[in-house]
């Protein structure tokens, strides 16, 4: 069998399976549509990485509804291009690492990779989708086609794929900081030159201006764990790195590259596990400070379930 | 986080409590400290913090 057998099966299977395809490669594309929305990230920019990833999403829906008319031709050797999709999904997620990676010079806050690890992986999950989408809403036109009528198939897949968005675009929604800890407002102090919210020592900040311009401008919110698995997952220092710079990125922060002295900072109380944020926002806003905070993430990869196991339970 | 602090340089009032391999600028009022500390804070891109026994320290956070 020569190496091109493949690509002449996928030939037999489009022409006999138009409408499955096409119905699959549409809802898959659709759904990647739908999972893809700038929002106050900018990322992925728009218009020219929304290029991108529609054409991938595009691809991942095409290979996906190629499965189910190969397996009905008995054309197996086609079905196995689900695999070299993988290998490719896993190249978008590299991809994405290094371009934030690269781009994390520029950011005034940093992201930290713990958070563009996490945006990494959404990107390759978002294809793996839409790759399900597609073979779902073809697996829908396949079904609908034993009614003799391509309108009710079509229909078929169309509601197939549909509900396979709804269901997935409900089941990958991660939690954020606010499900996880309450968030309320703290005071900033001084202990000589030392920046002190809620008993935690952030800083020490030696210039007396900079200290007046924290007193003035600044503020402050503690992040108080709801629970102990959510006391590790704050103790995650990429998690943390995530929080204050969604927070600088929502409320602007008062600082170019060489006041490094107002760089926004998030330190745990050792003893309670309470988070100490302090930031000199552009405007002075607690409530949106507040909103921000909780509005952030809560990373896949910082997520800790310290209480599912044993020495959590013979801890008092 | 690679790397770490580095401290780039002293600014101090008391002579004698500070000295090694570093930057070491002397000063005679608390007014001139905080001033030079702030335009070498601002060339180096660092940091000023204050080590309470009269000396100020600029460290440039990585």
């Amino acid at each position: 069998m020569g190496a091109a057998a493949p690509i002449i099966y996928v030939g037999v299977v489009l022409l006999e399976h138009l409408t499955v395809i096409a119905i699959g490669t549409l809802m898959g594309s659709l759904g990647r549509l739908l999972l893809l929305h700038v929002d106050y990230r900018q990322y992925p920019s728009y218009p020219q990485a929304y290029v991108v990833h529609l054409a991938f999403g595009f691809v991942a829906a095409f290979l996906g509804s190629i499965a189910i008319p190969a397996i009905a031709a008995k054309e197996f050797a086609a079905a196995s291009f689900l695999a070299l999709a993988v290998t490719q999904f896993r190249e978008v997620r590299k991809i994405e690492r290094e371009t934030l990676e690269r781009l994390e010079k520029t950011e005034l806050v940093p992201r930290g990779t713990a958070y563009i690890e996490g945006i990494a992986k959404t990107f390759e999950a978002r294809n793996y989708l839409a790759m399900l989408v597609g073979l779902v809403a073809s697996l829908g036109v396949q079904v609908g086609s034993r009614w003799d009528s391509p309108v009710l198939a079509g229909g078929m897949g169309i509601v197939f794929g549909l509900v396979t968005i709804v269901i997935l675009k409900r089941s990958i929604t991660r939690s954020v900081v606010g499900d996880i800890a309450h968030v309320r407002p703290a005071d900033i102090a001084f202990d000589g030159p030392l920046l002190v919210v809620e008993g935690v020592q952030l800083m020490n900040i030696g210039q007396p201006e900079a200290r007046q311009t924290y007193l003035e401008q600044g503020l402050a919110v503690a992040i108080v764990p709801k629970s102990i698995d959510a006391k590790a997952t704050l103790g995650n220092v990429g998690q943390r790195q995530a929080i204050v710079h969604d927070a600088a990125t929502l409320c602007g922060v008062r600082m170019d590259v060489s006041d490094k002295e107002f760089m926004p900072l998030a330190r745990r109380d050792l003893v309670s596990g309470v988070v100490a944020l302090v930031i000199v926002p552009a405007e002075k806003n607690m409530e949106a400070l507040i909103a921000a905070v909780r509005q952030t993430p809560v990373l896949e990869d910082s997520v800790r379930r310290p209480s599912a196991a044993e020495p959590s339970k013979i801890m008092p | 986080m690679e790397g770490g602090p580095r401290l780039f340089a002293a600014i101090t009032e008391e002579p004698h409590k500070v000295g090694g391999g570093l930057p070491i600028f002397y000063v005679n009022s608390s007014e001139e400290k905080e001033r030079v500390a702030a335009y070498i804070s601002r060339i180096a891109g660092g940091v000023i913090h204050d080590v309470g026994n009269g000396t100020y320290i600029v460290v440039i956070h990585q």
